[in-house]
């Protein structure tokens, strides 16, 4: 396994688009193209019939029923060794027939309310008509997907991208279970040599790998830098910190922002309620499903043209007629630039003040039953909210991190109006003597984080400077105290810390001398916890109080540990606890026995109550 | 804005997949201006009608190639069971059959030779059959070109096309759309016979019978048991039953406006 693939390979696989990026290792350093982070264009259905490459794979499926296609329509020039359609297609199909198109997969792969492993998705179908997935398996017809299309293209075998070292993109707020599950997904899709990477980190290592060794020039001993990312369903952020080594510059993640469901979708189906609004008060019309699907996407093409060009404080938004009576039948609205000031400027990216965090009401973000998307939508508000959580990340006074410099990441940023926006504010925290944040200029914006896992799966073989990670939180594993019932008030738990913030890629943590008692032959269970604020604690730290915002609480862990020769099912033996983070980055906690025996614990990704 | 869409979508489907099957026009059917003369006339129809045969046998050229191939694949996949199967029998009678294993390895051999020279025949049916299809590339092309120039020429429509329309009112594209409409439905009723696919009016009930064909009928909505399906017709659908796009043999088809200087 040790030896080097001859491509390095990095997977972003998004909420809304998939990107794939290489690097052919074989060509020798000095050559033409040694180095260089190429994009793969993915094969794809667009319309039926029709197989087209396009840098971005939409991360739908459409499982197709027996009547709506004919077998021509679905047909690929390669197999895809699956019945599911994969795509833009996908993505249209499913939209004309949504009980069969699944989307978001990724968000449900991490929701801890739901049964990842069940067969739920489509959420909204009805499963006698329909044969549900689960998220995990949609997340592994993703991949098998993409392995076949790019297998499609790779004539000799050790080409193929099942051996090919293989660098799979997670938000940096996915935890650990959500982590191991996108692993089995990649597993389970053929890919034999996959390394996780967080997407903020990756978006970071596009920046760097783009301008060479100028980095050195922008980033100074201190600096902190903040990574915005905000992508079609998520918004993830990350703080790196600038620090010297032995003389040299290098680079570590010192914080990541909790898991939040708000994204560039949530800006586009904001405005076309208003347009929707409008064409009611205007016109007198309520529009249909297929109408209001359309007028999402006039709002958006409308709200690119109005972002980026100030020429016109208005663009049209026409809905056209679904029949063959084309203009009798269209609908024609505005959209305003008082309505993308109003909607996304004031509510996606208000002024704040920096001590303000995100209301806990509902706002004016969208909600859809299932998904627990983020109830205030204003993401400045959640940045100032993240950045004051950070008060032990050094050379931080006054309880918030400042961050020097910020990188924007995600296709909402294209509009240079919600750059400018987001960098005002952040601009308008700085204390007198502070520097306002500036912007580092990142290329790409689509593509960014699938090059910059490309680019990190260089910097794995020795080319290029690594940023320190290690686990985005640290984790507790609930211990019940036992105290006698009282009525009305819930046993008080306490939390035994078996991974500290920033456990490495490698390394393991034992966690005291602290023994359990564990019933041989049945599965025990485990409730565990995480923190993205409390970053002192260490390995068997045992806290009996926290605050509300500290942990979190998160899927529990389970082992059930065998009966050995002489043991009776049933008896009690003892163990400690042990965290392992692998090589690949998944987080796993064993238990260990007097006998040196390890068992892992498995997560229990079953619904929770 | 709308008929440009609507403009798009005609162009679309025109590229996508009915040019490859174009019939030649008969005179009477080409556009005013295209003919100099009735010499040029009949010089230009025997000339199409020769692409026409020659397309014709670059097809069946193909098809014949695909036959033959799929034969000779065929006949490999007998002959390669058959090697296996005599090399098992071979193995099998390991003492007393000496000579027997000696025959078999000798039809194993030949068996193989056969097999070889039928794997030289498909490899060079294979390169016959691209080259065939390259052929029918070419004509498709130049239908695709063909029918783009004359929707440039009668209803201006890659000059509105490649315009930036943002800069105008509604009022004034309004205009220009019926202008642009009558030339490339001019073009339409000329160089396709269209036809409604279903019948009865469109919002209004309809039943997709058993056996139906999803290219011609796409569903939408809540698609759950077998057909029939009963539903709402939202569009009837176009379908194109013969097309007529004129193709020039002598003209660089990919002009497809020229440019204009006035002295």
């Amino acid at each position: 396994m040790s030896e080097q693939s001859p491509y390095v390979v990095g997977i972003d696989l998004g909420t809304t688009h998939c990107a794939i990026s290489y690097i052919d290792t074989e060509i020798e350093e000095g050559e033409e193209g040694a180095g260089e982070i190429q994009v793969f264009a993915i094969p794809q259905l667009v319309r039926p019939g029709t197989c087209a490459d396009e840098t971005l794979l939409p991360s739908f499926l459409y499982l197709p029923g027996e009547h709506e296609l004919a077998e021509e329509q679905a047909a690929l020039p390669f197999d895809s060794e699956q019945s599911s359609l994969v795509g833009v297609f996908a993505r249209d199909q499913g939209t004309k027939v949504p009980d069969r198109g699944v989307h978001s997969s990724k968000s449900w792969l991490c929701h801890s309310g739901v049964d990842r492993r069940g067969k739920i998705l489509p959420w909204d179908s009805d499963p006698e008509e329909v044969d549900k997935i689960s998220p995990l398996e949609a997340q592994t017809r993703l991949l098998k997907y993409i392995r076949a299309a790019w297998d499609s293209t790779a004539e000799a075998d050790e080409h193929k991208l099942a051996t090919q070292e293989v660098f799979l993109t997670v938000p940096a707020s996915f935890d650990p279970e959500a982590r191991e599950l996108t692993v089995e997904a990649a597993r389970a899709a053929g890919l034999q040599r996959v390394t996780l990477l967080e997407e903020p980190q990756a978006a970071f290592y596009s920046w760097l790998g783009a301008g060479g060794e100028s980095w050195r020039e922008q980033l100074a001993v201190g600096d902190l830098v903040l990574i915005l990312d905000v992508g079609g369903g998520t918004t993830d952020l990350s703080l790196i910190a600038v620090r010297e080594e032995e003389g040299n510059l290098s680079l570590e993640r010192v914080a990541v922002g909790e898991h939040l469901l708000l994204g560039g979708d949530n800006m586009d189906l904001a405005l076309a309620h208003i347009a929707a609004q409008r064409l009611k008060e205007e016109k007198g019309k309520d529009l249909n499903p297929w109408q209001a699907r359309s007028l999402w996407q006039a709002c958006r093409a409308a709200k690119e043209k109005l972002l980026t060009s100030d020429k016109k404080d208005t663009a049209p938004v026409t809905v056209l007629g679904r029949g063959s009576k084309l203009i009798g039948s269209s609908l024609k609205t505005e959209l305003r630039r008082d309505d993308l000031n109003t909607v996304l400027l004031n509510g996606f990216f208000p002024e704040c003040k920096r001590d303000e965090g995100p209301a806990k009401r509902r706002g004016v973000g969208l909600a859809e039953i299932g998904l627990p998307f983020a109830s205030d939508a204003g993401i400045t508000r959640h940045v100032s909210a993240f950045l004051q959580a950070q008060d032990e990340v050094d050379g931080v006074e006054d309880g918030f991190a400042y961050p020097s410099a910020v990188l924007f990441n995600g296709g909402v940023f294209k509009g240079g109006v919600l750059r400018e926006r987001a960098l005002e504010v952040l601009a308008s925290w700085a204390t007198k003597g502070q520097e306002p944040m500036r912007a580092l200029e990142g290329e790409d914006l689509d593509l960014a984080v699938a090059r910059g896992a490309a680019y990190y799966g260089l910097v794995r073989r020795g080319k290029g400077v690594r940023i320190r990670g290690g686990t985005a939180r640290s984790y507790y594993v609930g211990i019940e105290s036992a105290l006698p019932a009282v009525p009305g008030m819930p046993a008080p738990l306490k939390a035994l810390c078996v991974a500290p913030f920033g456990l490495e890629e490698g390394t393991s943590a034992q966690v005291s001398e602290r023994e359990f008692s564990l019933l041989i032959g049945e599965p025990a269970e485990f409730r565990f916890l995480g923190s993205t604020i409390r970053k002192e604690d260490t390995a068997g730290q045992l806290l009996d109080r926290w605050g509300d915002e500290e942990l979190e609480e998160l899927a529990p862990l389970e082992v059930t540990i065998p009966a050995g020769d002489g043991q009776e099912a049933g008896s009690v033996v003892p163990v400690t606890l042990r965290s392992v983070v692998t090589e690949i980055g998944t987080l796993e906690v064993h238990c260990v026995g007097r006998d040196g025996a390890a068992h892992k614990l498995e997560w229990n990704v079953r619904e929770q109550e | 804005m709308r008929f440009f869409l609507a403009l798009q979508a005609f162009f679309a489907v025109l590229f996508r997949g009915v040019i490859p099957v174009a019939a030649l026009p008969a005179p009477d059917a080409l556009p005013d201006g295209y003919l100099s003369g009735a010499g040029k006339s009949k010089e230009l129809e025997e000339k199409a009608a020769a692409l026409t045969s020659e397309r014709d046998a670059a097809q069946s050229e193909r098809d014949a190639a695909i036959k033959e191939r799929d034969e000779a694949q065929a006949k490999i996949t007998e002959l390669e069971a058959e090697s296996v199967k005599a090399q098992a029998a071979a193995l099998e009678t390991s003492e007393n059959a000496t000579a027997a294993k000696q025959e078999a390895e000798i039809r194993a051999a030949k068996a193989e030779e056969e097999k070889k020279e039928l794997a030289e025949r498909v490899e060079s049916l294979t390169t016959e059959r691209e080259s065939a299809k390259a052929k029918l590339g070419e004509a498709r092309d130049d239908g695709a070109l063909a029918l783009a120039a004359w929707l440039q020429r009668e209803g201006r429509l890659i000059d509105f096309l490649q315009e930036d329309i943002d800069e105008y009112e509604d009022e004034q594209i309004g205009a220009a759309v019926r202008a642009i409409h009558k030339g490339c439905k001019k073009v339409m009723d000329e160089g396709f016979a269209l036809e409604r696919i279903l019948e009865g009016e469109e919002e209004s009930p309809v039943t997709v019978p058993e056996g139906f064909d999803p290219v011609s009928i796409s569903l939408s909505g809540k698609v759950s048991g077998d057909p029939p399906f009963k539903g709402t017709l939202m569009h009837h659908g176009w379908r194109s039953t013969a097309v007529k796009v004129p193709v020039s043999e002598t003209v660089d088809t990919k002009v497809l406006a020229a440019a204009e200087v006035e002295l």
